[in-house]
């Protein structure tokens, strides 16, 4: 029974010897981030040098290769959708009535006015790879 | 006195051909060259002038601070009040709105997708007002190569050679994509109608005139604009009117705790301008003033050689009693009349040459190809009042000089040796 009972005192210091690593850590975050589909309605408030602007959208996902957005809000972006598709992104403008493949140097402008680009929206990069490219 | 030594000159060509036609040629590059350096100042000046900065440009402060990024969401508001204020208080100058963008043009296949796409550069101009002056000013109608002038706020002309790389001709659709004063995304329809050759080339890759209206509609710029343009009543810029409109202005409307206030800058205050017109007026003088020196030298020369090939005569005029300074001075109203009529047939085809270069123009195109910089590809001559009379200071002075430093060798002829001298 004494040795039982100093067996069960031990155990918390061998799970303490197998910490798990960085990398492990980066792993099961991304797991937890990543969904394997997702329905996000989002807001995002851009404070210009003369007005702020709301943002509104909704955006369905699929992994994160995949992603179809909608904006919903102000008038002028209403019914403006976006698919990206893993590293291409469209546009549909419902005012012209096209649909525009982005590419060049139209990804690093300003995405809604944002300080966001089309091309942080491209990321697709997980944490455990943005952490070991920083290493 | 006059006549005579006219006569003598006439007659005796070995003595007055050669200095004529040295003088005759380097009078004749003086003007061209001054004629040519004074044109293209002209056309810097007012190729900027009409293109980008006017005689004087108003924009908000925060607009000018950032100017070369184009900053549509510092635009001025309210435009249309400014403008009418403007009109009254200084009624002999036209202002005019500027709309400068930049986005993508994209030109659709028959199925509605993406066929062509490139970077473009645009402005926005007033091209379908009945009393607009635009399209003179830009040398729209000369520069026109395909279809018509818009007749609609959504119709645009785009450079010949970017319309070749889109596929495009008038009557088709491209699709501007770009953002709008407040940062959105703007994706509008326009119908290219007509085709254009700027002559310039950073215009001409990627180039795009559209009527302000419609660029305000696209981007969001109802009643706004990034700059007006004011125009001064004289067609070339007076920086002394220029300047006091400027600070006529910024002391009445011009509040510096405002960053949305507008300012007034007058053209030679403009980033790249200032700069240029202090090279222009040092640089021009000085190339001009070299070119003059090197003339001096070479007519000078040609005075002293002048002087030297008389040496034989001269010793003979001595040698028959002639009075020294008498013999001096006859040499110098000969190198004035050799002087006088040498500038005058040098300044006539100065002016020819330059005369033609003001019509026809050096086309430098080729040369710009890779330039980013807006200048005229076409550089012509300007025919001035100086280009009259500049031609006989290198061409009187330096003959006269030049003989009057050879002549002083008169003084040191000694009577007992001329007839030495003139035996060997």
């Amino acid at each position: 029974m004494k040795r039982l009972v100093i067996i069960l005192f031990l155990i918390p210091t061998i799970v303490r010897a197998e910490e798990p690593t960085g990398k492990e850590i980066l792993e099961r975050i991304d797991k937890n981030l990543a969904a394997k589909s997702t329905i996000t309605t989002s807001k995002m408030i851009i404070h210009g040098a003369r007005q702020t602007r709301t943002i509104e959208a909704k955006t369905w996902g699929i992994g994160d290769e995949k992603a179809f957005t909608e904006y919903l809000a102000p008038a002028r972006e209403k019914g403006t959708k976006m698919l990206k598709l893993e590293d291409k992104l469209w546009i549909y403008s419902p005012g012209s009535d096209r649909t525009i493949q982005i590419s060049g140097h139209m990804l690093r402008q300003s995405l809604m006015g944002s300080d966001l680009s089309y091309e942080d929206m491209m990321d697709n990069a997980k944490m455990l790879e943005k952490r070991l490219l920083d290493c | 006195m006059i006549r005579f030594l006219f006569k003598g000159l006439l007659r005796d060509k070995n003595r007055s051909m050669l200095p004529v036609i040295v003088v005759t040629a380097g009078v004749a590059l003086t003007v061209l060259m001054h004629c040519y350096f004074t044109g293209i100042m002209r056309d810097t000046i007012e190729f900027t002038a009409k293109y980008s900065s006017g005689h004087v440009k108003i924009m908000t402060r925060a607009y000018a601070e950032n100017k070369n990024q184009v900053p549509n969401d510092l635009a001025l508001l309210g435009v249309s009040e400014l403008i009418s204020n403007l009109q009254n208080d200084y009624p002999k100058m036209e202002f005019v709105q500027r709309i400068n963008f930049g986005g993508l043009l994209d030109s659709p296949d028959e199925n509605g997708e993406t066929k062509k796409q490139g970077v473009v550069s645009g402005m926005a101009v007033d091209l379908l007002s009945e009393d607009t002056k635009e399209i003179e000013r830009l040398n729209l109608e000369g520069a026109l190569r395909k279809g018509r002038f818009p007749k609609k706020p959504d119709e645009v002309l785009i450079s010949d050679e970017f319309a070749a790389k889109l596929e495009v001709g008038p009557g088709d659709q491209v699709t501007l994509i770009t953002s709008t004063m407040y940062g959105g995304m703007s994706i509008q329809n326009f119908t290219v109608s007509g085709t254009i050759e700027f002559g310039v080339q950073f215009m001409d890759r990627s180039g795009m005139i559209a009527d302000i209206t419609g660029i305000q509609s696209a981007l969001d710029m109802y009643d706004a604009c990034g700059e007006i343009l004011g125009f001064l009543d004289s067609p070339n810029y007076n920086d002394l009117a220029a300047m006091k409109v400027e600070n006529d202005f910024n002391d009445k409307y011009s509040n510096p705790d405002d960053e949305f206030s507008p300012v007034m800058s007058r053209l030679k205050n403009e980033s790249m301008m200032a700069g240029y017109f202090e090279f222009v007026d040092s640089f021009v003088g000085i190339i001009i003033g070299v070119f003059i020196l090197a003339m001096s030298i070479v007519l000078w020369n040609t005075g002293l050689i002048g002087g030297l090939r008389r040496y034989g005569e001269i010793g003979v005029r001595l040698a028959i009693g002639e009075n020294k300074g008498h013999i001096y001075r006859s040499m110098i109203y000969e190198a004035i009349l050799i002087g006088l009529v040498g500038s005058f047939f040098g300044t006539l085809i100065g002016l020819g040459f330059s005369y033609w270069l003001q019509e026809a123009g050096i086309n430098i195109g080729n040369m710009m190809k890779s330039s980013k910089m807006m200048m005229p590809s076409i550089f012509r001559a300007n025919i001035t009042t100086p280009a009259y009379y500049l031609g006989f200071i290198p061409g009187l002075f330096s003959v006269v000089l030049g003989t009057m430093l050879s002549g002083i060798g008169i003084y040191r002829r000694k009577t007992a040796q001329l007839f030495k001298e003139l035996e060997t």
